[in-house]
Formats: structure tokens, sequence, C-alpha cells
């Protein structure tokens, strides 16, 4: 089966300059910058789930917001279907966000709590204009709200978002943003606000979805066992880069780098006789404006030598379709 | 690619929106029209159209007026042009109904005054027919309008609405505040029937600053106090001073109407020189009161005579007749007034030389003048006048010749008027007046005499008055205080109502749009806020002289910047959030997310605010106008304030039934509003705060 | 003897719309040293639980029936100020959700941690320092950060701070209510590293309340599921997770997914948690259970030992007469 890319980025790079205070502004010319994302490339083929793993700050959520230009990127390429997004004008981009939706994290904030959940659901057929009778929108909604499970839905559509539970209102983000037949969807941790008992609710839906529309799903996490379940493949973020790529099975069952092996060590497992020995890694995640040199793990790797301090590893391909950097990969 | 037409809008919308419209341009074309007129009035045409179409009740009468139909006119218009294009209906429609309503209110309210009033408007219909142009017709449509919203978009404005009763309901001061505040606007739209007809300028309606009439309940000894009555007497001729002669005669004849009595003599022969004196007497009236304060009373008598014969000449040898006039009589006469104790003159037949020579001669060295006292009529030689037609009337209350000839005049000419009236009015019993009227004939020749007595009057101004009392010029203050709700909360809404539209929009602007929009907008905000008000009052007031609209648009005016502030950040904050951006994301304009996320979720803030914001406008105004700044043409609480301390019904005499009303008044109305607006706070923010 | 014994409590919260029944007859109790998960879905009544023993609930909030016995004393009968005096923060203390930003911004963290034992404890204030600093060393941190403030410090180590805040007084029991919701999956990691570290350390009593079964097997070894405002099972950490018996258990524990191990199907419960204004009939589950008999609907199930210290309130397991 041959596997047309939907969504190809280049050399993705975002920086975010720092406010200095005023005294410091007058002295430096140096703006000191967040290098929140820098320097990713990879690929989403249509109907994939692509994983985008990481902790806070590693630059997992700004890659979703500038796919959907939703932020403009300071340097590189993303492409569409082949089309540059980059140079579109307003207009022309206006035409494409009927096919790139996003979900996003917080379901108390994602809808607006002024407004009718009917009101919220269709809000983008009328801002798309996709629909001309209100019979039409009318019917979209419904179906909408069934496939997400919010039956019936006249006992829902006309309750404000305060009146639901977290669960039900992130089922109404994905409903929002399904309602327009999107070819790609940024989800950004959509569950990780939610019970965990209701989490599974929620992406069974969304991977339903996923299988009967062939839809593009670019799913930002930090939660592996989550990503182990829904995603096709895996790209490890750290810190503004990737570290690891590959296979989902192939990643969080055969790590390669020793974060990707820390982050699996971190999840807990629902099995009290399964406890295993925690490899845990010291220290926080560094600040974003001083990286460190060389690999920007080496402070807290427990595998780090002398070269991974003077030289960053770069991501290369050791199979097919699975990418690492490090100087020292596990198992080779 | 197809272009996409969005949802396609209801049959019948289209004349909904295009009869606003023109309503629109009809409201604001009259508004031009009366400010362009009233800056014209100097020329002939301008002023004759102005007259001839404001008293039909057609072209507002003050440029402020104008100014509001010009406004009403665009919001109308624009409203149209907004349910044409379905975009924001529901705004749209809800603006042209509340608008409309409000006019129904203000015009309404105006019309119905001023036609209990009959002042103004000829005719009530064409005076009504403002109001239905301007309130009545939009009031429908926009609520028709709301009609063809969407199934779901009425379902979740009942939810709405009903969500908001379950939880104000249990807010018992918020109960308290808005069931007060709605008594006021009855009362506002009751005014004609709660001030009993009373017209609030009207002066004299008692002494001036007595206490209310209710003060008996707490005193009884207050009990005969005199109370305003008039009194009509009627004068009766007493047959038995008429000598036989003149009875028999047919030339008399006495008439009895209905304010008057008409006594005519003609061609009566006397049998010799002598004057005879005929009797009138008036209907005896009880005054079961204490004497009232000096000059405060008055008593009104009008004598007309006609001493002549009329006949009707014709030039020999033309047809051009002339009716001559030939003097037939002689006459003068007294008046006497009669309580159970005295009797007192007060019209002699020398009354006019006599107040001459009283003037001429003026204070002696020595002292006072000794009173006149006269001896009855009868007794006395009556010098009879001779003229041609003449009328005598007097309205006496502190005439200053009278009142030296009953002796209550001291040495530098100041009239003691409580000795008068003390004197007058000594006792309770019956009162009544007499007339002594003199007729000899002229030069022997028949006697051709016609008197006419008009119906006397005894006004005795009250000492105890209505529900209120009185204030410095006798009027009754219960409805000067009732006539002051409406303006009240007419300046509070609409004050309120502007620096809350002005706040929202620099507030939402300048948050959402940031840059240079926002510098700009908030250094406005920072001079506006830097101005002084209250000179700038002054300024405009001297130069342009006192105007109740300079108030309203200084508070306006000034009003609205804390609140823009406050919407701003509320803004920045807003802005962030993931619903704004995913409608972004959905292709949204930053117009559609203004309106359609920001404003809605900044509202619940805004009507707290805006509730909290009216008693402030109140007070405002009313501090204005206690300090002169105020208009002294519309009856504001503060005007009432302004008054009391200059013309002394507050620190010279402690008037409490003058002072108290309206600072009671204008309390409740502002502790209503903050009660009402504490309520909505509540509501409001744990809604914001309402997370699982 | 156990350390906390809850029995049969009953715990509503007053609204507009009527009594909302948020803990219904719930009975448990803590053996010294054991490490006990009350688990379930949020608004199941889990913090209520706690917010009862602890004196901490808000004015709304009613105790209509049961006893919570600890150390011999019945803690609902005792007034507020021996409350306060003896019980807490002495004998039990919590680290509540979100602690972290429970952290007073501008005091520094050593100074804070002095605070909470000066209050409680008649001690120098040489004596609170050592205390504090040692629990520092003991949470991880380190006596080096005690003039810290806790904007310096990341999420992981003010979650630390606080639950050596709570262990300023040497308490019997911690009540610890999600205590790595809002952390990162490392650093909620070395946070649980700690709590049990500190559980062998201090022979420890924890009560740990959490959505997440997950850290529940990890940490502890007694666990109790709650499903709206009742207990519907409790017992073994093993045998729970491996042998459980009620409908809901078994599918929340298939609703986790593992990220070791087979790669199996999750399972979801259909339906939403039910209004506690009015619950459901019978068993409170029954609506959303696959298996619900007829009186499932109409009774509620009586909670029967159906192995050794494995509690379950099911029909399907038993309890008929």
């Amino acid at each position: 089966m041959t596997e047309k890319k939907l969504i190809e980025v280049y050399n993705l790079r975002k920086y975010f300059p720092i406010k200095l205070g005023f005294f410091k502004s007058l002295l430096t010319s140096e703006v000191p910058l967040v290098r929140a994302v820098d320097n990713i490339s990879f690929t989403i083929n249509e109907g994939e789930v692509f994983g985008l793993v990481g902790e806070s700050g590693c630059g997992k959520t700004t890659t979703g917001r500038v796919l959907l230009q939703l932020i403009e990127p300071t340097a590189g390429k993303i492409f569409f279907k082949g089309v540059d997004l980059l140079k579109l004008s307003h207009a022309e981009m206006r035409k494409l966000r009927r096919k790139m939706q996003i979900i996003f994290q917080d379901p108390y904030e994602s809808l607006n709590p002024r407004m009718s959940i009917y009101d919220i659901i269709s809000e983008p057929l009328h801002l798309l204009k996709l629909v001309e009778t209100e019979e039409e929108a009318r019917k979209r909604v419904y179906e909408v709200m069934e496939a997400m499970d919010l039956t019936p839905p006249e006992e829902y559509m006309f309750r404000f978002p305060h009146e639901l539970s977290g669960g039900q209102r992130q089922r109404v983000a994905v409903a929002r943003a399904f309602i327009v037949r999107p070819e790609f969807i940024v989800a950004d941790e959509p569950v990780s606000m939610l019970d965990a008992s209701i989490r599974s609710e929620v992406v069974k839906l969304m991977q339903g979805l996923v299988q009967k529309f062939r839809l593009a799903l670019l799913y930002i996490t930090h939660d592996m066992a989550l990503a182990r379940y829904i995603c096709d493949r895996i790209g490890v973020m750290y810190l503004g880069k990737f570290v690891e790529v590959g296979r989902t099975e192939d990643v969080t069952q055969h790590p390669l780098h020793p974060y990707t092996e820390a982050l699996i060590a971190a999840v807990p497992v629902p099995d009290p006789t399964g406890r295993r020995t925690k490899v845990i890694v010291k220290g926080e995640v560094p600040n974003p404006i001083n990286p460190p040199s060389g690999c920007r793990f080496h402070p807290r790797c427990r595998y780090s030598q002398e070269i991974c301090r003077k030289e960053e590893p770069q991501l290369v391909e050791v199979e097919k379709g699975r990418f690492v950097a490090c100087h020292f990969p596990l198992g080779k | 690619m197809v272009k996409r037409r969005g949802v396609s809008r209801p049959k019948g919308s289209l004349i909904m929106s295009l009869l606003i419209v023109v309503l629109g341009i009809f409201a604001f074309t009259i508004g031009i029209l009366g400010y362009f007129l009233g800056g014209h009035l100097n020329e002939e045409w301008a002023a004759q159209i102005w007259i001839a179409f404001t008293t039909k009740g057609i072209i507002p009468f003050s440029w402020p007026s104008a100014l509001i139909d010009m406004i009403v006119g665009l919001i109308y218009i624009v409203c149209g042009i907004l349910i044409f294009k379905m975009k924001h209906m529901e705004l749209a429609s809800l603006m042209t109904l509340g608008i409309g309503l409000i006019s129904v209110f203000t015009y309404g309210i105006g019309e119905w005054s001023a036609y209990v009033k009959e002042t103004v408007y000829s005719g009530l219909g064409v005076a009504y027919l403002r109001v239905i142009i301007q309130g009545v017709i939009p009031m429908i449509t926009g609520a028709a309008a709301i009609s063809f919203e969407r199934e779901e978009a009425k379902t979740v404005l009942g939810r709405r609405i009903r969500g908001f009763w379950l939880d104000f309901s249990h807010n018992r001061i918020g109960l308290v505040g808005a069931a007060i505040i709605l008594v006021y606007i009855a009362s506002a739209v009751l005014v004609p029937v709660l001030s009993l007809g009373t017209d609030p300028e009207a002066t004299d309606l008692a002494d001036e600053r007595v206490p209310p009439e209710w003060m008996t309940i707490f005193d009884p000894s207050l009990n005969d106090l005199p109370r305003s009555t008039v009194y009509n007497l009627n004068f009766s001729l007493d047959m038995t001073s008429i000598p036989d002669f003149i009875k028999n005669s047919t030339g008399f004849n006495v008439t009895y109407g209905e304010s008057s009595t008409i006594l005519e003599m003609e061609g009566i022969s006397f049998p010799d020189n002598e004057p005879i004196c005929m009797v009138f007497k008036s209907d005896t009236f009880n005054y079961p009161y204490r004497p009232p304060r000096g000059g405060g009373f008055n008593i009104q008598f009008e004598v007309s005579v006609d001493p002549c014969l009329y006949y009707n000449l014709t030039r020999p040898g033309t047809n051009i007749t002339r009716t001559m006039r030939s003097k037939r009589a002689r006459y003068n006469f007294e008046v006497n007034f009669s309580n159970p104790l005295n009797t007192y003159s007060i019209w002699d037949a020398e009354w006019s030389t006599n107040k001459i020579t009283y003037f001429s001669e003026g204070y002696n060295a020595s002292g006072l003048l000794e009173p006149i006292d006269l001896a009855p009529a009868k007794d006395r030689l009556i010098t009879l006048m001779v003229c041609s037609k003449q009328s005598y009337s007097a309205a006496l209350s502190t005439d200053l010749y009278w009142a030296y000839r009953m002796g209550h005049v001291d040495a530098h000419g100041s009239v003691d008027a409580q000795a008068l009236a003390d004197d007058l009015f000594a006792s309770k019993g019956n009162y009544s007046m007499t007339m002594y009227i003199f007729v000899a004939p002229y030069q022997n020749k028949p006697v051709y005499f016609k008197l006419q007595v008009k119906t006397a009057q005894v006004t005795v101004r009250g000492l105890l008055w209505g529900l209120m009392g009185t204030d410095h010029l006798g009027r009754d203050v219960w409805s000067r205080v009732v006539h002051g709700i409406k303006i009240s909360l007419a300046i509070g809404l609409a004050a309120a109502v502007v620096s809350v539209v002005m706040g929202i929009m620099v507030g939402v602007v300048s948050g959402y749009l940031g840059g240079i929009v926002d510098e700009a907008l908030m250094r406005l905000v920072d001079i506006l806020l830097c101005l002084p008000a209250l000179p700038i009052l002054m300024v405009l007031v001297y130069m342009y002289g006192r105007n109740i609209w300079y108030i309203v648009i200084l508070i306006a005016v000034f009003g609205w910047q804390g609140l823009s502030r406050v919407i701003r950040s509320q803004v920045l904050s807003l802005r962030e959030s993931a619903f704004v951006e995913c409608a972004i994301a959905s292709g949204a304009s930053r117009v559609y997310v203004m309106f359609r996320h920001l404003i809605p979720n900044v509202l619940p803030i805004v009507l707290a605010n805006f509730v909290l914001s009216v008693p402030g406008a109140i007070m405002t105004e009313a501090s204005l106008s206690f300090i002169g700044f105020g208009d002294p043409t519309t009856p504001t609480w503060g005007r009432e304030f302004n008054i009391m301390w200059t013309e002394g019904g507050a620190f010279a005499h402690f008037c409490w039934w003058w002072i108290f009303p309206p600072g009671i008044a204008i309390t409740v109305l502002c502790l209503a509003f903050v009660f009402l607006g504490h309520a909505v706070d509540e509501i409001v923010n744990p809604r914001l705060r309402r997370r699982r | 003897m156990p350390l906390l014994n809850v029995k049969n409590l009953k715990m509503y919260f007053y609204t507009l719309r009527g009594w909302v029944k948020a803990v219904d007859n719930v009975s448990f109790s803590i053996e010294k040293g054991d490490s006990f998960g009350l688990a379930g879905e949020s608004g199941c009544g889990k913090t209520s639980v706690a917010l009862t023993t602890l004196r901490l609930l808000p004015s709304n909030g009613k105790v209509f029936d049961g006893k919570i016995i600890f150390e011999n004393m019945d803690l609902l009968q005792l007034d507020d100020k021996t409350f306060d005096r003896k019980i807490r923060w002495k004998k039990i203390s919590t680290v509540f959700q979100g602690a972290m930003n429970s952290l007073h911004p501008t005091m520094k963290i050593g100074d804070q941690i002095t605070e909470s034992i000066l209050a409680h404890e008649d001690v120098s204030k040489e004596e609170a320092e050592e205390r504090a600093k040692k629990l520092l060393d003991l949470v991880g941190i380190g006596a080096s950060r005690f003039d810290r403030y806790p904007h310096e410090l990341s999420g992981g180590m003010k979650q630390r701070t606080m639950i050596a805040m709570s262990l300023a007084c040497n308490p019997d029991l911690v009540i610890l209510d999600e205590p790595t919701t809002a952390l990162d999956v490392i650093i909620a990691a070395q946070v649980i590293n700690v709590i049990k570290e500190l559980q062998k350390k201090l022979n420890l009593s924890m009560l740990l309340i959490s959505h997440d079964l997950s850290l529940i097997a990890e940490t502890c070894n007694k666990v109790a599921i709650m499903y709206a405002g009742k207990i519907v099972e409790y017992g073994d950490a093993v045998s729970i997770f491996k042998e459980s018996l009620h409908p809901y258990t078994t599918k929340l524990i298939n609703a986790f997914p593992s990220v070791l191990g087979r790669k199996t199907e999750l399972s979801s419960i259909r339906g939403f948690p039910p209004d506690l204004l009015v619950p459901p009939s019978g068993c409170r589950f029954h609506p959303r259970c696959d298996y619900a008999m007829d009186i499932c609907r109409k009774e509620e199930p009586p909670v029967i030992e159906a192995n050794r210290e494995h509690y379950v309130a099911c029909w399907l397991v038993g309890g008929k007469k």
C-alpha cells in the first residue's frame, strides 16, 4: 500500500525572543532566545498517527501550533500535500484550514463558556461556510455528536460547558475539530487533564475516527503508555530536538536512546507484581535558553562520556524508518 | 472553486430589516432637521416651520433631543443592516427591541406628562405618532426578528435566562434591590397619577415652607392650622336697603349670574339729589382655623360700574351714526370684611385719594402715622364720583396703605404682616363681606347705572399641605420629588450605558489588537483621566449656560476609563484562551473573534459594573446640581438640594419635609442599584470560577 | 489494632438543588505501616473522605453518620480545639492536590517548613531549622536549598517540599491526594520514588488518593475502589489487580494502558458517572454495568468478604440472603 505523504516538515525552527529588563536591554545588543523547536524534520502519512512524546518544555506543543500556522516559524518548511504552507497568502491559508484542525489539552479552556454546545460544535461550519442551510448544520452536528457518543444529542446541545464533565467537554472539543472533516488533526495532550479512567474512552473514540475516515493525527503527549496504545510511529523530543524516531513497538519495547529508556522506565504500570528496577534519571530538564553543550541530554545521562559533552550527535537512520541521535545508542 | 455563501436568509427577514432601516433613516432625518432648524431660528422661514412642527410633536425641541434622535436613527440603521446580512442577528434584534422599548418609555412618559399638562402639544394623536414610529414599531420588529433566529438559539436564550434567574432568585439582597427599582420605574411611569395631578411648578399652593398635613397625626394641636382654601363669595343685594321708589321702578333689575351679580338702573328718577346706599351682602363662609401667616392670605374683589346712558346720534344729512355716551349717575362704594369679632374696612370711598395722601406725606418726623379709623360708611359723608365706565379691583394681602390704616406699619415703613393676618382672621366662625354702593343722580337727570359685582375670593394659604409640604415658593414637594424619579433614572441609565459601551469598545479593541492601537487608546484614556471634570463643567456653564445635557455628557465622557482598563486586562488574558485559538484555526477573522468570543465573555463583568455605575452617575448629577451647575429648568433631585440650600429650606429653617424626601429617595434608589449590582456580581464571579 | 478505622461514614454536601451524597456509608481500615490506596474517578468522593478526616470540609458539608476511629479516639466527636492541638499535623498530615501551588511565594522554603514545625510544637527556632534541614535531605532536595524561594524550584521539587512539610511533626498517618497529577512523567517517578523510600525508612502509614491506578499499583499494598460515594471493592493490592471481582474494578484496571508486556485492547466504561444528587437506585453502578441483573436495580449490595481480606459489594459475587 503506497503511503501518501500528508505532512512534511523540514528543518523546522522556532525561537522565542525573551524580554530583558530595561537596563539589561540597554547594555546588551544580543537578545537571548528560547530555542523551543530546534531543527526537527519528520513526515506524517495519510491515515497515520504520529506521536510526539516528551516532557514539558521540549517543544512539542509549539511544533503542533506551528504546523497549523497559529504561530509563525522562525525557519524551515512545512508542506501539506505538497503545498508549501509558508508561501501561502492569508486567504489561501484560510481555505486550507478546513483540512487541518487542533484539539487542545485543557477541556476547561478550549470551550467558550458563554456559548452553548451546539454553537461551539457548529461554529467551524459557519466560519468556513460549509453549509447552506440551518438544517444541514443541525444534521451534521447530530452526526458528529453521535459519533462522539454524546447521546442523546438534544440533552447536550443546549447545555453550557460548565454543565459538562471534563471527559464530556473533551469529546465536544473532538467533535468540533472533526465536524469539518479535516484530513489532519493535531491533538495536543487531549487526555492528560482527564481522569485516567476516562482517558481510554476519548482515545478510543479518536482511534475510531482515524480508522474510519483515514484521518492523520499528530498526537502530542508525555505519556508513553498511551502513546504506545494509539500511535503508529513515535518521535521522542528533548529540548527542541528529536532524540529518537521510529515505529511504536520498536521504540517502546527496544529503545535506543537513554532518554527514551528513562521515559519508559518512569511510566507506572498497573500491576503491583510488575514493579521493576527503576532507571531514574537525575535532575530536571535544563533551561532551554542555555542548553547544555554537545548532546543536550549528557548531564542527566548515566551513560554519558567525554564525547557526549563536546559533540552534538546527529539524527541518523540506523534502520529503515528508525532514527536515533546518540553517540552510544543502547543495544548497539 | 465555488464561492461558499453560508446559511441563507429566512423569508421575511428582508422586510423586517428594511423596515428597521427605513425607521432609522426617518429618525435620523428628523434629528438632523431639528438640529438644523434649531440653529437657524432667527430666520423667519425656519422659525415658522419650527413652530408648526414642534407643536405637533414631530420635531424635537432641543438640540440634545435632536442628537438622541440622530443616534437612535443610526443604531436602527446599523441593526437593520446587521439583520439583513444575517450577522449577529441575536444582538441586533435585541438591540432594536431594547432601544424601541426605551424610546416608548422615554417618549411615552414625556408625551403623556405633557398631555396631562396640556402645555406643549396640540394634538395627542400626532404626539403619539412619534412614539409609535420610533418606539413601538421597532420594538415589535426587533421582537419578530428574534423569532427568525434558529430554534437552537431560542432554546439556548431561554436556558440562559432560566439559569440566571435560578441563581438570582436565591439572592435575597438582589431581589430586594430589583423590587425597589421596579417600584421606582412604575412610579416614573405613573407620575401623573402618583402626583395626584399636581403641577410640580405650580406656586402658592400653600404658604412657603409648610409641613405636610399628616403632621396632625402626631400633634393634634396642629389641627386648627389653616389649610389652603379659596372661598368664593357671591354678593346678593339686601333688598331692605333699596328704597321703594327704586324697587317699584321698572328700570330696576338685579340679575344673579354664575360669577357675578348685575344690578341695572335704567332711567330711574330720584326724588331728590341725595345718594342712596345699597347693601350687597356676600355669602358667609366658615373659617375654622387659626389665623394664617402674615401675607398668607388674599382678599380679592372686583366691581365694574357703567354710570352712562348710551344713545345713537345720527349726523343730520348723513347716514353716519355714532354711539354717544352721557353721564347719568354719581356713585361710590365701600367694602367691609367681617369676622366674628370685628368688621374691617378693606376699601373705602376715598381709597385712591387717601393712598396718595399717605404716600406723599410719607413718614412724619414724630413717628407713626395715626391709623385711620373710619366710621361705618352709612354714617359718613361720602364723596361721590363722576366718571365713565370704570372697573375697580383689589387684591389685598399686604397692601402698604391698607396695612397703615389697620395700624400695622412701623416707623420705618415695614408692614407687620402677621398682626394684619391676626386681626383679620382673629377668630374661628363665620365670616362675610359687605359692599355698600352709593348712587345719586347726576345733574338731576334720571339715573342710568349699571353695576357688576364679581364673585369675591378670599384665599387663605394653608400652613399644612399635602404629602410632603411645600418649598419656598409654595410648590408641592411631593410632586416635585415624584417628577424627579424619571429624570434621575434616565440620567443614571443614559450615562451608565454610554460609559459601558465606550468602555467595551475601547477595552476590547485595545486589548485584542495590541501594538500601536493599544498604546494610542491607553494614552487617550490617560489624558481623559487627567482632565479635571469639574472645571470643564464650570467653563461650559459659563459659556453656554446651564443645561442638564452638559452634566449627562460630562458623566458619560469622564466615566468610562476605569471600565475600559478592566476590560482590557480581561481581554488580554482571554485572547490567549484555547477557544480563541480554535476559532482562529477555523478561519475566524479578528472582528469575529472580538464580537463572538471576547465581548460575550467580558459581558458578565460589564453587567455588574454597569449596574454599579448607575448610582454613581445619579449621585454625580445630584452633587453637581447641588453646587449649582445643574439645569434650573429640569426637575431633578439635585436641583431640589440646591434650592433648599440657597432658599433657606435647609439651613435657615429646618424644613425636614423638604430635605428628607429627595434625600431618602435618592439614597434608596442608589442602594437598590448597589444591591442589584452586588447580586449580579456574585452570580457572575462564581461562574467564572465554576470548575469541576 | 488498625491505625485508622473508618466506619459507615456518611457525609453530604448541601447545594441549592439538594443534598449531594458525596460519601455514602464508607468503611475501611488502615493498619500501621500500610500504604492504602483509595482509587476512583473524579467526583466519586475520595477527596471528600480525606477532607472529612481532617475537618477541612467547606461550610456546606455535613457529616450525618459514622465514626472515624484513630488511636482509640473518634475523630468526629472531638471538639475543634483538641483536634487542632493534638491531631492535625501531629498525628495526621496531608499533601493536597496541586500542593505545590500552596507554597508561599515570598518566603523561603526552609522557613516555611520551620514555620509549620513551630506552629504545632513547642521547640526552639534552631531546633526547628535543624529538623527542617533534615527533612529536606530526606526528600532529596538537600539542606543546601534551605534558603531558596519556591519560584526557584521546579514542580517536582515543590511537591517534594510539600511532602517534607507534611512530615514535619512526625505524623503517624500521611494523606496524599493526587501527589503526581500535575507533574511530568519523569518528575512524577522521582516523587513516587521519594514516597516509597520514606515508607521504607520511616515505616510511614499512608493513605494515597488518586484516579491513576498505575500509580496506586506501584506504591500501595492495599487498595480500595470507590464509585459514586461508595466503596465497591477493597483488599490486598495483588488480589485486587489480579483477581478483581467487581465489574467496575475489572474495567477500570483494563482502561489503563501498559508500556510493558503485551499490547492489549483498552476497555472503556460506557456512560458517565452518576449525579450524586439523585444517585441510581440499588447498586449505583448498574446503569453502566454489562452484567446488571434485576436485583442490582432494586437493592444495594452489601459488602461481603469474598476471599481472605478481599471485600466486594456486588450481587454477582454474593451477598444474597
